[in-house]
Formats: C-alpha cells, sequence, structure tokens
C-alpha cells in the first residue's frame, strides 16, 4: 500500500508506485494496487493474483478440531482423508463426501505415544501407515483404528515423508539423511539412497526415478532411474536456502518448495539449557516458552523446471529453473499439484495463506485461512483440495469452481491523523460493492464504526467505480471489496484530509563567527540565525524570518530577511555590515502551507533571545615605552577586551598582559616586555581585540 | 463463678479483640499455637460468661458427654485438688498431686486452660516435665483433662490442663488415609494397578536445590521444620510443653539435623536392659500392649538400630477393645489426618532443667497409628496398622583398621519427613564412621526401590562428593538419592511408595578434585569434522595447576556456524531429558548422571530441537521446528539448543565449567 498525494491518480500505474508527491490542499490517498498491497489484506473466497488483481477465488468448507493446536499431515485416497495431529498425535479420519468435511478420531493420543503423526500413506489392504515424532516410529492403523507396529528402522529418529512406489513404500528419514524402502508387509526394510544432508523432507516419484529434497542444505537428489543407480543418487540441484521442503510434478513442470531461514544465534543456550533442566526435572511448563521471538525469519521460494513432455529428469539438471514465486518472512510447507498441469498450490506458515502458482508472475493468494499457518495439502479426486492448518487445527476443502462469496478486506490503513474521508474509486471490472469502516485505533474494536456501505457508479472518464461514504472523523480505515463473478480489482484509492497540526519552532540560534586566540585576522561580518521546527503530522514546511532592534522604547518596525518569500530552508545569514551596532532580535514563523495551501495552512511564530552586533573597534591609548617596558590602554565600547598582542618588526603577535592580570573588562591596562632589540629603530605593532573579534592596531617606534 | 482477680480493662478488651485473630493464625500454623500471643491478657471479666453462654448458636468447640466422671472446666475452681499419671520410670504410671491455681479462658480457639500447681516433691525440682504431655489429670475425683502446658524455666511446678472436653471430640474423628498423599495400590483383576493415584502440586524446591535456578525456595505448603517453634516465641508465657524427641543410636550431628529437619526436641535415649530400641516391626501377640491412661506413648520416626520418637502420655482410652487412645494434650505438628506409626514407651529417668526437665525415654514395639494430630489431642488408633520403610545403611570408614559398619533400621513414611528421616540415618553412620574434619571423599551408592502405578521397580544411584573440612551433614542431605525420594513422594503426577532404602557409603581420605581453572584452543584453524584440541587448566585444591589436552571433533556439517565448546565436571551438567509425563519419567531424569569422575565435553550449535513429554526431537529442520512451536499458544514443548557430547574420564572428581565461543570454518575441500 502507498500512500500518495495525489495530482491525477486514477488509472496511472506509475504515478501509484511514486514516492509521495507533494500536493497542495492538505488532501492524500490511500492507494492500493499490485500484488503486495493486495496480499498485505485478507481474502474470502477470492483471489489475489501476481499481476496485481483481486478476482473471485475458490469456495472452501472448514472443519475445527478444537481439541488440537495442529493438523500437521495429509492423506488423501479417493473420498476419504485422514490428517495428522501435532502436539499430541493423532490421526483424524475425514469425511469429504459432503458439502462440509466430517472429522471422527480414528487414532487418540494414547494409542499413538507421540507428538506429531509427519506423514501417512495407504497400504494396498486399505491400512494406513503413519510415521509418530518422536522415535521414527512407523505403525500399521486398520479400518478399526487399531494400531500394530509396522517397520522398525535402524537409528531412523525422524520420518518426513511416505510415498507408495512400485509396490513398495519410501520412507523419507532423518538424521542421517536417508531413504528406506519397505516392503507393504512391513519387511524388507533397506535403505535405497543415503544422502550427506541430515534429513529427507520431501520425497517425490516421476517416472521410476524419485526425487527428494534434503536439509539442512536445500539439494535436490535423484535415486532410480538411469541416473541415480548408486546408492549416493545424484545431485540435481542445489539451492539456495536450507531445506526443500516439498515437491510436486505438475504436468511438464518439476516444482519445488524452498526455505532459507535466518541463522539462529547460539548464545541463547545457557538459558533453553536452564529452561530444559527446570521443566524435565520438575514437569513443569516454562513459565515464558512463547517462541515468536525467538523465531528466526526466512526467505521462501517456488522454484520450477519444466521436464518436457516425457518428463525427462535430465532437464532438472540442465535446464534453468524459474523462480515462480518468491515471498519474504514466510516459508513454504508443502506443495500439491492441482489437477490443471502447470499449477500448484503452497501453503505458507504466514497469515494461513496458500498460494496458487502457475509461471513466473502467475501467482495468486487463493485462500486465507484462519488460522496461523497452512501445514499440507491433498488433492481430492474431484479436484478439490484439502488443507489442513497449523497454529489453529482445521481441515478445509478447497472448492475447484469459484466462490459463491469473494471479498477482499484491507489491512487497516492510517492517516496519521484524524481525517475527513472523501471519494472512494475503485479500478477494476466487473461487478464489486465496496464497504468501509473507520476507527480510533490500529486494532479494530468496538470503538470502529461499523460497515458502511459505499455507493459506487461508473465514471464516464476514467472507468473507475466511484462513490463517497459520510464516515466518522477517524484516523484508521479499512476497505472491504466483494467481487462479483468474473469481477476484477486493480486498484483502489480512498482519498482523505487528515487533520492539519501546527507545526512547531523549537529553538532559534544565532552563531556568530568564532576566532582563536591566534587568528591574526578580522572575524567575519557575518551572523547565521538558525531555527529548528518539527511538522508534527509529516508536511512539509516553509519559514520566514525578521529582525529588529530590541534597544530603546516602542516597538519597531520588522525588517524582513526573507524578502523573496518564504524559504524551505532553516537558516539566514545576516551581513553585519548593514546594521548598525546595537541589540537586536529575530521573529520566525514556520507555516505547513505546501501541503495544505495558504488558506488552510496552520503556523507556528518564535522570536529569538536578543542578541547584540558589535562591529565597533577597539581603540588603544596612552602607549608608552620605558625601556624595554611598554604600556597602554586598551578600550571597547561593546565588549569587553578579549586580548592584547604585539608584534615586532613585522614578526609573529605575542601576547601582552593585563596590569591588573585579567582580561574582563572593556577598559584594561595592559604591560608588555619587549625582547631584546638589536641596536637601531624598531617598529612595534599593537594590536587589541574585544570579545566579538573586531580588531584594532597601533604602531610605535622603540630604539633608534 | 468466682470473678478473675484482675478485671480486664477497656485496653485490655481492646488487645483481646486484636489477639484472636493472631490466635487463630497460630492455631493454624500448627504446633506451637501461641498462647504466648494472647499471653495473660486474656482473662476472664464480669459478664464475659453470659456473653459467651449467650450466643448458643455459636457452640463452643468440644464434647459434652454428660459423663459424670468427666468434670466440666466451669466446675473447675481455684483450690480445687487432684492428681496426675504419669511414668516418672519403667512403664508403669504414677500419681501426683495437683492443686488447681485458675482458669484461663480462651487459652487457644474455642479452649479453655487450667492452670494448676503440683505439690509433688518430684515435681518440685524438675518442674512441668516435657514428655508429661497429656498426663491425665482427675479433679475432685473426675477426669478434668491432660497436662499440657508449661512454662520454660519455671520456678515451680505450674502447669497447664487441656479439658477433656476439647480432646474428647478429637476422639469422633475419623482414619482418613483418603486424604492422604498416598501411593497407588494393587487390586482388581490380575492384581493390576489402580489409576494414577493423585499427586499434588510440588513445591519444586528440591529442583531448586538441584539447578540453583533461583526459583521461589519457599515451601508451597507447611512443613515440619517449617512450623513456628518455641525458639520463635518471647519467653515467659505458657506454651505446649511439647512432645520431647527421644532419639536413640544417633550421634549430635544426626540428632541435630534430624530437630531441625522436624522441629521436635531431641532428648537422648536409647536402649537398656530393660527395653531394647524399637524394631520398626508391628507388635506381635507376645507384646501388643493394651493403652491406659498415664501410659508412655512415642510416635515412631525412626526405629530398629537408630530411634527418634516424640514422647508423650496417654491421657484417654476408649472402644470397645481400648483401640482408642487420646494423648499430649496439645498436636504434634497439628496437620490434622496423619498416619504415623506409634508406640508404647518405656521411660528411663527425668532429667532435669533449668529451662525444661524431659523425660528420657525408648520406644518399644509399634501398637497402631496415630490417625489424627490436632490442637487439642493426638489421636492413636492400636487397631489401624501403619508400615514403616526399612533402610540399610552402610559405611566404609576412611580408616582400613575400622570395621564396615551395618545399621538395619525402619523410617515412618511420610511425605515430608521421609527424605529427611533417610539422610539422618546416613549422617549419623558416616558421623560414627569417618567424622574426620579433614579432606574427604564420600561416595554413596543408593538403592532406593519404590512402587509407582507403572510397578515396582528399583533406582541405583551412584555419587561422589568432595568435603574439604570434614563431612557437612546439610551436604549430604543434598544428594540426588535423597532429592529422588523426596521427588517421587512430592510431585505433580503421584505419590511413589518408597518400598526399602540401601544406602551404602565408603570414605576415603584425600583430594581427589580439580577445578577447571581455564580452556584456550590449542590449534590455530577450527574446521568441520575435524578434531578441536583444547589445552584444558585443572587446579587442585592445594598445589600446582596441570594441563591436559582435550580433544573434541567438531560436528561435520558445523562448517560456517559459530559454536560454543563447553567443558564441565561431570556433576555440573545435566543430561538432556524430556519432560515427564509421569513419576517414573521424573525419575528418570533426576536419576539421569553424568559421572563425578568426568569432564563432560559438550558442543553446543545454534539450531535447536524440541523436548517434549513423548520424548527428545533433537535438531529438528527449522521449517518443522517452527511449526511444531506455534506462536498462538504457549506450549509445554521446550526448546533447547542441538548439542552434541564427549565424556572424558577423569580419575578425580572435577568440578566447574568453561566454555569457549568459536567460529567453525567448512571441511577442507582438499584431504
Amino acid at each position: 500500500m502507498t500512500t500518495i498525494r495525489p495530482l491525477t491518480l486514477l488509472g496511472c500505474a506509475a504515478l501509484v508506485l511514486a514516492p509521495a508527491l507533494s500536493f497542495a490542499g492538505g488532501t492524500e490517498t490511500h492507494s492500493i494496487s499490485g500484488f503486495s498491497d493486495f496480499d498485505d489484506g485478507e481474502v474470502e473466497g477470492a483471489a489475489v493474483e501476481a499481476s496485481g488483481k483481486v478476482t473471485v477465488g475458490y469456495g472452501h468448507q472448514k472443519v475445527e478440531l478444537s481439541a488440537h493446536s495442529t493438523t500437521f499431515s495429509c492423506l488423501v485416497d479417493g473420498k476419504q482423508a485422514w490428517v495428522g495431529t501435532a502436539d499430541s498425535a493423532t490421526i483424524q479420519r475425514v469425511d469429504v463426501r459432503a458439502k462440509a468435511p466430517a472429522v471422527e478420531e480414528l487414532v487418540g493420543a494414547e494409542a499413538l505415544d507421540g507428538v506429531v503423526v509427519s506423514a501417512m500413506a495407504r497400504l494396498p489392504g486399505g491400512d494406513l501407515v503413519a510415521a509418530v515424532l518422536p522415535g521414527g516410529k512407523l505403525v500399521r492403523v486398520n479400518k478399526k483404528g487399531e494400531v500394530s507396529d509396522f517397520a522398525e528402522l535402524a537409528e531412523v529418529e525422524q520420518i518426513w515423508a511416505l510415498l507408495p512406489h512400485k509396490g513398495r513404500l519410501l520412507v523419507a528419514t532423518g538424521p542421517r539423511g536417508e531413504l528406506w524402502s519397505v516392503g507393504t508387509d512391513g519387511k524388507d526394510a533397506k535403505v535405497v539412497l543415503d544422502v550427506p544432508e541430515k534429513d529427507i523432507l520431501s520425497v517425490l516419484a516421476v517416472g521410476d526415478a524419485v526425487l527428494v529434497g534434503t536439509s539442512p542444505k536445500a539439494r535436490l537428489y535423484q535415486v532410480g532411474g538411469e541416473a541415480g543407480k548408486e546408492l549416493e543418487g545424484q545431485l540435481i540441484r542445489e539451492f539456495k536456502g536450507d531445506e526443500v521442503r516439498a515437491l510436486a510434478l505438475s504436468g511438464s513442470k518439476l516444482v519445488a518448495a524452498v526455505n532459507d531461514f535466518e541463522s539462529r544465534s547460539v548464545s541463547s543456550r545457557s538459558a533453553l539449557t536452564k529452561q530444559l533442566n527446570r521443566s524435565s526435572l520438575t514437569g513443569e511448563k516454562p513459565e515464558d516458552n512463547n517462541t515468536t521471538r525467538s523465531r528466526p525469519s526466512a526467505d521462501a521460494t517456488v522454484w520450477a523446471v519444466d521436464l518436457g513432455k516425457k518428463q525427462d529428469l535430465g532437464r532438472a539438471f540442465d535446464a534453468a529453473w524459474d523462480e515462480w514465486l518468491k515471498k519474504k518472512n514466510q516459508y513454504f510447507i508443502d506443495l500439491v499439484a492441482t489437477d490443471q498441469p502447470g499449477t500448484v498450490l503452497a501453503a505458507s506458515s504466514q497469515g494461513g495463506k496458500i498460494y496458487r502458482v502457475r509461471g513466473r508472475r502467475d501467482a495468486a493468494v487463493i485462500a486465507d485461512l484462519e488460522e496461523r499457518q497452512a501445514t499440507s495439502l491433498c488433492l481430492l479426486d474431484n479436484g478439490e483440495v484439502l488443507a489442513t492448518a497449523g497454529d489453529g487445527a482445521a481441515v478445509y476443502t478447497l472448492d475447484d469452481a469459484p466462490a459463491a462469496k469473494a471479498r477482499w478486506v484491507s489491512d487497516v490503513l492510517d492517516a496519521g491523523q484524524p481525517a475527513t474521508y472523501g471519494a472512494f474509486a475503485l479500478d477494476g471490472q466487473g461487478s464489486m460493492e465496496l464497504r468501509v469502516r473507520t476507527g480510533p485505533t490500529k486494532e479494530v474494536d468496538g470503538r470502529w464504526s461499523a460497515w458502511k456501505k459505499v455507493s459506487l457508479s461508473r465514471d464516464a472518464g476514467s472507468g473507475d467505480l466511484r462513490g463517497r461514504a459520510d464516515l466518522p472523523k477517524r484516523r484508521y480505515m479499512q476497505v472491504e471489496v466483494g467481487l462479483g463473478d468474473g469481477a476484477e480489482l486493480r486498484g483502489l484509492t480512498a482519498f482523505y484530509a487528515p487533520e492539519n497540526l501546527a507545526p512547531m519552532l523549537e529553538e532559534i540560534t544565532v552563531k556568530a563567527a568564532s576566532f582563536e586566540r591566534d587568528d591574526d585576522e578580522e572575524t567575519k561580518a557575518k551572523v547565521t540565525i538558525k531555527w529548528e521546527s518539527e511538522s508534527r503530522d509529516g508536511d512539509d514546511l516553509v519559514y520566514e524570518a525578521w529582525i529588529r532592534s530590541a534597544e530603546g522604547a516602542g516597538e519597531p518596525a520588522w525588517v524582513s530577511l526573507t524578502q523573496d518569500g518564504p524559504v524551505s530552508k532553516t537558516s539566514v545569514e545576516l551581513d553585519l555590515d548593514t546594521l548598525p551596532d546595537g541589540r537586536y532580535e529575530v521573529r520566525v514563523v514556520a507555516s505547513d502551507e505546501p501541503d495544505n495551501g495558504t488558506g488552510a495552512a496552520a503556523t507556528d511564530e518564535l522570536i529569538s533571545d536578543p542578541f547584540v552586533i558589535d562591529r565597533t573597534r577597539p581603540s588603544l591609548s596612552n602607549l608608552r615605552v620605558d625601556g624595554s617596558r611598554l604600556t597602554g590602554v586598551a578600550e571597547d565600547r561593546g565588549s569587553l577586551i578579549h586580548d592584547v598582542a604585539f608584534a615586532v618588526d613585522g614578526g609573529d603577535f605575542r601576547a601582552a598582559s593585563a596590569s591588573d592580570g585579567v582580561f574582563d573588562s572593556g577598559k584594561e591596562s595592559f604591560e608588555l616586555l619587549l625582547p631584546t632589540l638589536s641596536p637601531g629603530a624598531h617598529r612595534v605593532v599593537v594590536r587589541a581585540r574585544d570579545a566579538r573579534g573586531n580588531i584594532e592596531t597601533a604602531a610605535i617606534e622603540v630604539g633608534g | 463463678m468466682a470473678k478473675p482477680a484482675d478485671s480486664a480493662s477497656p485496653l485490655r478488651r481492646t488487645l483481646s479483640a486484636l489477639v484472636t485473630p493472631l490466635m487463630v493464625a497460630g492455631v493454624f500454623g500448627g504446633l506451637y499455637a501461641g498462647f504466648w500471643a494472647a499471653g495473660d491478657a486474656v482473662a476472664a471479666k464480669p459478664g464475659d460468661d453470659e456473653e459467651r453462654a449467650a450466643p448458643a448458636k455459636r457452640r463452643r468447640p468440644g464434647k459434652r458427654t454428660g459423663d459424670p466422671n468427666i468434670i466440666p472446666i466451669d466446675e473447675i475452681k481455684r483450690g480445687m485438688k487432684g492428681y496426675a499419671l504419669t511414668v516418672f520410670h519403667g512403664e508403669t504410671p504414677d500419681k501426683f498431686e495437683i492443686e488447681v491455681v485458675d482458669v484461663v479462658r480462651d487459652y487457644a480457639t474455642g479452649q479453655d486452660a487450667v492452670l494448676f500447681t503440683s505439690p509433688d516433691p518430684r515435681l518440685e525440682h524438675s518442674g512441668i516435665v516435657g514428655g508429661m504431655s497429656g498426663s491425665p489429670i482427675w479433679i475432685e475425683g473426675k477426669l478434668a483433662g491432660a497436662l499440657a502446658y508449661g512454662y520454660r524455666f519455671s520456678k515451680d511446678p505450674l502447669g497447664g490442663l487441656t479439658p477433656i472436653e476439647n480432646m474428647l471430640e478429637v476422639s469422633d474423628l475419623p482414619y482418613r488415609p483418603d486424604v492422604l498423599p498416598r501411593p497407588p495400590r494393587r487390586g482388581g483383576a490380575g492384581g493390576a494397578y489402580a489409576p494414577y493415584a493423585q499427586g499434588r502440586e510440588g513445591s519444586d524446591a528440591w529442583a531448586d536445590q538441584m539447578l540453583h535456578l533461583g526459583t521461589e525456595p519457599l515451601p508451597a505448603r507447611q512443613r515440619p521444620r517449617d512450623i513456628p517453634g518455641p525458639g520463635g516465641a518471647p519467653s515467659g508465657g505458657l506454651e505446649p510443653i511439647g512432645a520431647p524427641m527421644s532419639i536413640a543410636g544417633l550421634g549430635p550431628r544426626a540428632g541435630q539435623f534430624l530437630a531441625d529437619m522436624t522441629g521436635l526436641l531431641p532428648v537422648r535415649g536409647g536402649g537398656s536392659h530393660a527395653a531394647a530400641a524399637s524394631s520398626g516391626e508391628a507388635a506381635g501377640a507376645g507384646n501388643k500392649h493394651t493403652f491406659s491412661p498415664g501410659d508412655s506413648v512415642s510416635v515412631v520416626l525412626i526405629a530398629g538400630d537408630n530411634g527418634a520418637a516424640p514422647n508423650g502420655t496417654v491421657t484417654w482410652v476408649g472402644g470397645k477393645q481400648s483401640e482408642k487412645v487420646l494423648a499430649f494434650g496439645h498436636p504434634m505438628y497439628g496437620g490434622g489426618p496423619s498416619d504415623l506409626p506409634i508406640a508404647n514407651a518405656h521411660v528411663h529417668t527425668i532429667l532435669n532443667s533449668v529451662e525444661r526437665s524431659v523425660k528420657l525415654s525408648s520406644a518399644l514395639d509399634l501398637q497402631g497409628t496415630m490417625i489424627q494430630d490436632r490442637q487439642p489431642a493426638i489421636y492413636l488408633r492400636t487397631d489401624i496398622e501403619t508400615p514403616m520403610i526399612p533402610v540399610t545403611t552402610t559405611v566404609a570408614s576412611p580408616e582400613e583398621a575400622f570395621a564396615a559398619r551395618r545399621y538395619e533400621s525402619a523410617v515412618a513414611n511420610n511425605q515430608d519427613l521421609t527424605a529427611a528421616l533417610v539422610a539422618t540415618l546416613l549422617i549419623d553412620a558416616v558421623e560414627e564412621a569417618g567424622n574426620d574434619a579433614v579432606e574427604l571423599v564420600l561416595e554413596t551408592r543408593s538403592l532406593i526401590k519404590i512402587e509407582t502405578s507403572k510397578g515396582p521397580r528399583t533406582i541405583e544411584l551412584e555419587e561422589e562428593t568432595y568435603f574439604p573440612g570434614g563431612i557437612i551433614g546439610g551436604i549430604m542431605a543434598r544428594s540426588r538419592a535423597l532429592t529422588l525420594i523426596t521427588i517421587a513422594l512430592d510431585n505433580q503426577f503421584e505419590v511413589a511408595k518408597i518400598l526399602s532404602v540401601e544406602q551404602h557409603a565408603t570414605l576415603h581420605y584425600g583430594a581427589p578434585v580439580e577445578r577447571i581453572e581455564r580452556v584456550r584452543v590449542a590449534d590455530g584453524e577450527l574446521r568441520a569434522g575435524e578434531l578441536v584440541e583444547l589445552e584444558v587448566e585443572f587446579r587442585p585444591p592445594q598445589g600446582r595447576a596441570r594441563t591436559q589436552t582435550i580433544s573434541l571433533r567438531i560436528p561435520e556439517d558445523a562448517g560456517g556456524e559459530r559454536v560454543v565448546v563447553e567443558l564441565a565436571g561431570g556433576e555440573w551438567v545435566l543430561p538432556y531429558a524430556p519432560l515427564p509425563g509421569d513419576v517414573d519419567d521424573l525419575i528418570d531424569n533426576v536419576a539421569a548422571t553424568f559421572p563425578a569422575r568426568s569432564v563432560i565435553g559438550t558442543i553446543y550449535r545454534a539450531n535447536e530441537g524440541l523436548a517434549t513429554e513423548h520424548g527428545l526431537m533433537a535438531d529438528l529442520p527449522e521449517s518443522v521446528l517452527q511449526s511444531l512451536s506455534p506462536s498462538g499458544s504457549n506450549r509445554k514443548a521446550v526448546h533447547f539448543k542441538q548439542a552434541s557430547r564427549r565424556i572424558i574420564r577423569t580419575d578425580g572428581i572435577i568440578q566447574g565449567r568453561a566454555s569457549l565461543e568459536l567460529d567453525i570454518l567448512p571441511a577442507r575441500a582438499i584431504d
């Protein structure tokens, strides 16, 4: 979302992307366009397309599993589906025959005795095989939900994926980076791939060959087929990142979800170890176990390569991979190929979003689960997709048909100040409805106004839908766009005028030229007058400055220092030669006229402390020489005598002394001791300087 | 009714009103409900009787039996004479005369007291004697109550009596094993265990003791040692004379430790030719004792080769089989429902003391159970048996010429006391065999048999502790074995049953102890998969430090990471353990340790795993870790850093810890 100060906004992409523009009159806009802006909002039945438009998306049905905190894995077979839970491992049977899914527990927590059902597969007889963590247990579950051991894989602690393949079951494991092959009776388990990475997180069959994705290096290996006959397999691709979390084959497109995490720090180990020791020795949960703070951020990318009609895996090795979708601050957890070739859905860790991706720059948010994560995706026979949610357990079925109701709701938009809202304009096509509401807080609460419908009419000139609503004057605003069948929303502009806050002048400083004791030159006849101000509401400011004498009776007239009109700089230089000596003061007026126009501009005024202009030089008198001793009197009218110095025959100046020991008044007797001079006449120059840097000199001849 | 000599002033009435809540708090607090708090300010005044009688709706505590053999408190007057029964020597009670001095109203909440003095020459010298608590007193030929209170440093045999009506009310209370912390019981088909017996929230003080985590060390509920005793009270007031804890076969340090832990006054007793110390076994038919008023009675905490038994006197005996017994006239701990074993007792003599004379006694055979511990009395039942926990303690002295010792004892089964009682036995055995004030190493091997809802099991623990200047009992009591007994009885899952304890202690002279002083990396370049050579400076308690090189293998995939390398003494590190889901898990976690004579080298890495009740999930892929650690709930699972460990055995005990943060280069591309 971009907040800009408009000239002509609608339908002008270049302007939408432009930075803030100065515009008189105090009007500003919330302008929403592009994938990123729309992606910041939420959708229900709508899709946010990568091309920067919101369209009607898929409908969905949902069932919550309130007894669990996360659903983690899914398995579908025809019209049957199962989901595995996390926090405590259970298997839930999902009936997807009805419009809305129905869930019943097939295997409870006591039977599985684990934290998570990480993967499931179906055996030929109809039984399930489920992987349970921790411990990497593989159990068989019959239709009654009875659990028995299926297979034991030596030194396997984690199982991340199960794939029936060529009459056997492939098991992707950690922490030894092994792909196991197990008979469907649970016997004859053997390692068929052993990669250097710790974990095989994803596995995908492509013809006879099998591809696996690994962690903690994001690598793609092939085993089986012509290229991967060795136990080590063949490294096909190494992505930048930490893990290939999911793989999918859609038509001829091989797609990989790759996550790249920011590294964790090892410095927290002491606190974590203490916390673990305490919890393991008392059974009490940590007092503060909120893991959000210590969660490293991630970048997630969907990569794809075209294998061609023959699904030639050699192309995965040789051909360039395309970056189909890249998202920051999230990671992808699962991919599923839809029944449309070349299209995959990606489950995201952020906001429960599910992206549809089908090419470079062709991505759309097609579902926004109410829970915080989308954790797994499975394709049902009828083309619908079953999705599970994490951080809040739920099962969704995403329809293959357009949603009956589609709406996009913006993030809460901030005007910076309580604002008067004007017109709303929608750029797009088809039937759209607009509702808006305003409130005083960033979080929507009871103090917000109710949604108010905005009557829209098509603007003949631009083709935009425009309308107005009488909204309470509030700082925050939110919009909701309902989309009719076939409608597209490409952009939205909301005009508003934030309450104008007057600028504030904080300080005026008058800075005279400075000098050092050994400076031989008189200071420049300039004084810099600077001021500091704050706009308070982000408005650009301009300034005018005046000066007047601060002496004598009455109110002398102000003399402008900015005769050419308001300036945007925050200082002016004063030429001291244009003013007689005396005490002066400066007045500065700041105005937010550039952003609010002269009629509505707010101003602030500040007068400086009085300051002295003194260009009168000190005088030197009574210069007398007695032997090598020279005395005299230096006197200044406007300030104090700063120092007296002398030079002999054009040499360097040397300091004289005040007769009373201190230069602390406007009239100072001084004396100096001349150096031993060679016989003959010598020229001594005496220099007196006042506190403002004004210099007077006098010459005297000695000797001879 | 006679008016008190000093009618209360308005100020006194105000004080009385203020003091009453204090007294309530004192009674609620347990053992030494404070008459001292009220002092003698609580005196009756004219009109009090009417006020007290008027609110009949507010019936005063006590059982009004109407028994003509009982004299109600209201009929007791100054100057009345009577007698009391108590055992001065042996096992047969003797009479001594008393004379009523006055009646003190509201001595404790709802309870009056009768002040009396005794002209008996035996008491003239001793004053009121600890151990006489409960001695029945008859006034005018009727049972009035139990001797229960006295003054410390008293010059006269002036005592206080708890009215029998208050005591009899306690005799109506039931045995309440259902509310006591209890272990699971075997029952049902096939001898299956009953569902989890309900544990209760532990105080975690023991976890703090082990981990030094800075958690609140104060216990969450009253424990014997935390109940205020007379030491905290201003002197000069009438106070419960308490039950002197007769200790036998315990040295001074063990006795003091026991006194500290139980809050009871220890008195050295012991066996005699007339009375062997209690065996800890229930009395057989031959030595089954039928209690009579005036008999000496003990609550048995330790029996066998060692003994510890608070002693008092039986006040009243009732029931068809004389199975109901009231004693003490005041509480022992005031904890209400109880199941500590009791025994008849033999009195050796009375030890006269200016502060408080006490009976020197020995507990004899177990005769039943103390089922209630209340303000006016303890209530004993001889038809209810409570088994004790057998404890075998052996100790080998550092002097080889000293023969090894073996002691067979038994301790009471009590959630708060058992661990302290077992510790007392170990402290005592070590004190006897090797209380040498020199550098010592104590090796202990403990075999603790317990029973949980999963069945019986034996936990074996070996520990070594270095004492630079002789054994410190308090430190011994912090051993992991004793901690384990504590948590087995006191945890949030269930109360385990302690079946038996064996503790074998071996003492060695010398100081095979070194402290990790300094660690430095010997290599310039640290690469993944290679060994990091660490030069470790070990410093003994005295003498020069020595340097040893210890190698740790850097994980092959640690290239490019910053890791923490830590070296620590075996007892300074705890193995990673999953979160406990039941008491057996908890015991496993507490029992899991590294040997004291080892250096634990650990390489901590940035990646994290998840500890759950179902086990550890080490080094999870980051996306899985985050998915299993949702932000929207405060999960029970706990993160931990990935760690690889090496145990390096050492000749001596290693103390201390040192760590370094190191950057690891990738593995060499060229071998």
